[in-house]
């Protein structure tokens, strides 16, 4: 869950020499909307990428049984946002992103890339592509590798070095851009990677698991490099398994299963899921009862309240105010997308 | 596109440098004096000849060596370690990169066979009277000839894994030598539909003896220049045939499970 | 269908039209009378000693060739001056070769009329191959058909009925040869059983050749009498 502390109530005794007012204004204050909402892409454009009901099976083994694959997947990606594929291992999303790059060929179904037809090759020109795990030629180093790929795009010979060492500084790689490949940790292959993507200046950035293997430093570094190319009109697609990565980048999510596209959620959606958490002192002797009704948990002398929306919120604050307990601090949780995952985790289970 | 071609050519070139291929030149090297020294006692008075011989016979099975081993695994270890992703990511079309890598390991043959005939050549030349310019005919064809068998590791690669690959390659390299007989040995047998059967297979077989102009050299004889022309131009219509198919089939693969 | 791949459709078609048209220029280049077997064969010392163990293998290889090279020499293409070197090398290389020994035994005197050299060739297979009916009934044979040699022959079809792997066959000429030395249907039979026997379509033609020479002569003399055992007019 993602939890962001957006008040802190001091301690107050049970009395409120200010009267209701104030409390009034604290739930203003806490409840007010969140800064501006992120921007929801360019609408009116074509866009960036749209999957129509691809299917793929995989066969494997003497009877050629199918294995695992695609089914029925579609969707579209608005320019200027960022699009997350969210699902287990084996749940589809490299398959999906494998199409997508005609790297493999789907048996049914339709893609068009920024507007063209998927399996031009002219098309990935504008694209840029990590794959979940990058291999590179060991024996070069970061700054021949991205010469290399720097021909392999086209990228003028005059531009070259320039491009290269601006893609280097983007990952903070510029110092170790003369070393090679072979002595590089998984962390820095990672961000090679990365910066090969961004050579071509793409227009569309496919990455697949671009947070693994980096530490919480370099997460942060990725995370602030993707919301900064979004920034300047990028469109991203991203697919991962980690929750709160997808939570803190994406507009838009879609969650797949079994080799099936089970929920797309957008980020309004994901904030109608909402929910407020209530922190009361409770000290040893308070027995806490006094708050039948709420779900609630104990953690040494802080006593947690699920409070819900807003409106539960402002009743549960009266009760506390009655009640004579001290407000701690107010949390603002939001319960979507891990919670949607699992839910659908369950049926799927329970459908077996 | 010549840009990515040639971009690809020149990396797997610079790979296969890499494999310790040249390491192979300096046994032929080797296997040149060893021959010399070990044979030259049997063979009285005909030094130049063995020489000859083993040296051109040394660089058709050194080339095959570097053709089998590391063409054969060219496409299958950039498939297998996923190397191949990134580079089909971009702007490259899958012809163009098989193109790419064959031009590549044609670039470590004509410096391969550059080098070891330069080789050759000195030592001739300490062994008095032997020297010839049809040698470089020979050398010239014996690397046509490398080239082709280039072309058909490459097209097995698309279709099959790599050790089948070698495989099939090494086989098609013997069938090649022995289209001709196997020509005449149908022109043998009764009906005529077996006789058009093994044209057929005589056509659709490399002939690979059209390159294969060491044993005159070594009598002394020249090589026209329209053998050469031709030799070209059968090598050349032969490979890029192939290549054509490879293209067609490895557009097709899927290349992740 | 787009251009792109009209355009290697078109390719396609213009390679192949390349790759068969040099190869039959080649072809028909190397075939022609002027230019002899561009033939290089080692000698038959540094073949065993180059062969590193595939023998045989190579030994077939130049059978093969040999077959080939024989064959474009009936047609005129060559004079067939790699033979003793073919068959030297083939027999170094697979001493136990039987097949080679016995068609060399005939090409050397049909087309060398040389009996000498044919009978040395047997000699030596006979060497490698001591049990070999075979061999001693081909040298029975060139006594027989060539040499008129009766006693001899008899000598030698007794010595390969003797043989381990020897059948019926080779006692039976043994006695014929001694009963009706000289008679005409005992060459036949001789040339019959190796028809029957062979499968090289060469012996086989010189089988045929042979067994219609002698039952033309058998003919004239059955017409003309016995006296007239001079040579046969050519029909």
């Amino acid at each position: 869950m993602s939890v962001q502390q957006v008040a802190t109530i001091g301690p107050r005794s049970g009395t409120d020499p200010e009267g209701t007012g104030f409390l009034e204004r604290q739930l203003a204050e806490i409840t007010a909307p969140a800064a501006p909402q992120r921007p929801a892409g360019r609408i009116a454009e074509a866009p960036a990428l749209q999957v129509a009901d691809l299917h793929k099976d995989f066969r494997s083994g003497f009877l050629r049984r199918r294995l695992r694959g695609i089914a029925g997947i579609s969707f579209s990606v608005t320019p200027g946002t960022i699009f997350a594929l969210l699902g287990h291992n084996g749940a589809g999303k490299t398959t999906t992103i494998n199409c997508i790059l005609d790297l493999v060929r789907p048996d049914h179904g339709s893609i068009s890339i920024l507007g063209r037809p998927h399996d031009d090759p002219r098309t990935r020109a504008r694209i840029g592509y990590l794959p979940e795990r990058p291999y590179f030629f060991e024996h070069l180093s970061g700054r021949e590798l991205l010469a290399f790929y720097a021909d392999l795009l086209g990228v003028p010979r005059t531009d070259r070095e320039g491009r290269i060492d601006r893609c280097l500084e983007l990952v903070s790689m510029q110092e170790f851009g003369g070393r090679r490949l072979s002595k590089y940790s998984k962390g820095m292959l990672q961000r090679i990677g990365l910066a090969q993507t961004l050579l071509g200046d793409p227009e569309l950035l496919i990455l697949d698991e671009p947070m693994s293997g980096l530490d919480p430093l370099g997460r942060r570094e990725v995370r602030e490099l993707l919301l900064d190319l979004r920034r300047q009109g990028k469109t991203i697609i991203l697919s991962s398994h980690i929750v709160p990565d997808i939570e803190m980048l994406a507009d838009e999510v879609a969650v797949l299963q079994s080799g099936r596209l089970v929920a797309t959620r957008s980020l309004a959606q994901l904030s109608e899921g909402t929910g407020y958490r209530v922190n009361l002192a409770c000290p040893a002797g308070r027995s806490g009862d006094d708050l039948a009704g709420w779900r609630w948990r104990l953690e040494g002398d802080v006593q947690r309240v699920e409070a819900g929306p807003v409106d539960a919120l402002r009743e549960l604050l009266d009760h506390c105010h009655r009640q004579g307990r001290t407000v701690l601090s107010v949390d603002t949780v939001h319960t979507g997308l891990e919670d949607l995952f699992l839910q659908l985790h369950e049926q799927e289970e329970n459908a077996r | 596109m010549m840009r990515t071609i040639s971009t690809l050519a020149v990396s797997t070139f610079r790979e296969t440098v890499r494999d310790r291929i040249f390491y192979l030149v300096g046994m032929f090297g080797f296997v040149m004096l060893a021959s010399t020294a070990v044979l030259s006692p049997l063979t009285i008075g005909a030094q130049g000849k063995i020489m000859t011989d083993v040296g051109l016979a040394a660089m058709v099975v050194f080339g095959m060596l570097v053709v089998l081993l590391v063409g054969s695994n060219m496409v299958r270890k950039e498939v297998e370690k996923g190397t191949i992703v990134t580079i089909l990511s971009k702007p490259v079309g899958r012809r163009q990169y098989l193109l790419g890598k064959f031009l590549g390991l044609n670039l470590t043959l004509v410096s391969m066979l550059g080098l070891m005939g330069v080789l050759f050549m000195l030592m001739l030349l300490m062994a008095p009277g032997s020297f010839s310019p049809a040698y470089l005919g020979a050398i010239y064809l014996t690397l046509l000839e490398l080239v082709l068998i280039n072309a058909v590791v490459v097209f097995f690669s698309t279709c099959v894994s790599a050790p089948l690959a070698a495989i099939f390659t090494l086989g098609t390299f013997v069938a090649g030598h022995l289209s001709q007989s196997i020509r005449d040995f149908g022109a043998l047998q009764g009906t005529p539909f077996q006789q058009k059967l093994f044209n057929v297979i005589y056509y659709l077989l490399p002939n690979l003896e059209v390159f294969n102009m060491r044993g005159a050299v070594v009598h002394g004889e020249t090589i026209a220049a329209s053998h050469l022309l031709l030799a070209t131009v059968y090598g050349v219509g032969y490979a890029g045939l192939l290549l054509i198919l490879a293209g067609a089939v490895f557009q097709r693969r899927a290349l992740r499970g | 269908m787009d251009a792109a791949r009209m355009g290697r459709i078109a390719l396609a078609g213009i390679l192949l039209a390349m790759m068969i048209g040099s190869l039959t220029i080649l072809d028909t280049r190397a075939t022609a009378p002027e230019s002899q077997e561009r033939l290089y064969f080692p000698s038959g010392r540094f073949l065993v000693e180059s062969s590193l163990g595939f023998r045989e293998a190579v030994a077939d290889y130049l059978w093969f060739r040999f077959i080939q090279y024989y064959g474009a020499f009936a047609k005129g293409f060559n004079d067939l001056r790699y033979f003793d070197l073919l068959i030297d090398g083939i027999t170094r290389l697979d001493p136990r070769f039987v097949e080679a020994y016995h068609f060399a035994s005939l090409v050397a005197w049909s087309d060398f009329g040389d009996f000498a050299k044919s009978h040395d060739v047997l000699k030596r297979g006979i060497l490698h191959n001591p049990g070999n009916a075979r061999l001693h009934f081909a040298v029975g044979f060139m006594y027989y058909v060539f040499e008129q040699d009766y006693p001899r022959a008899a000598l030698w079809f007794e010595q390969a009925g003797e043989c381990p792997d020897a059948t019926d066959r080779e006692r039976r000429f043994a006695a014929f040869a001694r009963q009706r030395a000289g008679d005409d249907t005992v060459s036949l039979e001789l040339w019959r059983t190796l028809l029957e026997s062979t499968s090289n379509p060469q012996m086989k033609d010189l089988a045929v050749t042979m067994i219609e020479k002698i039952t033309r002569r058998i003919t004239i003399q059955r017409t003309y009498g016995p006296e007239f055992i001079g040579p046969i007019p050519e029909l």
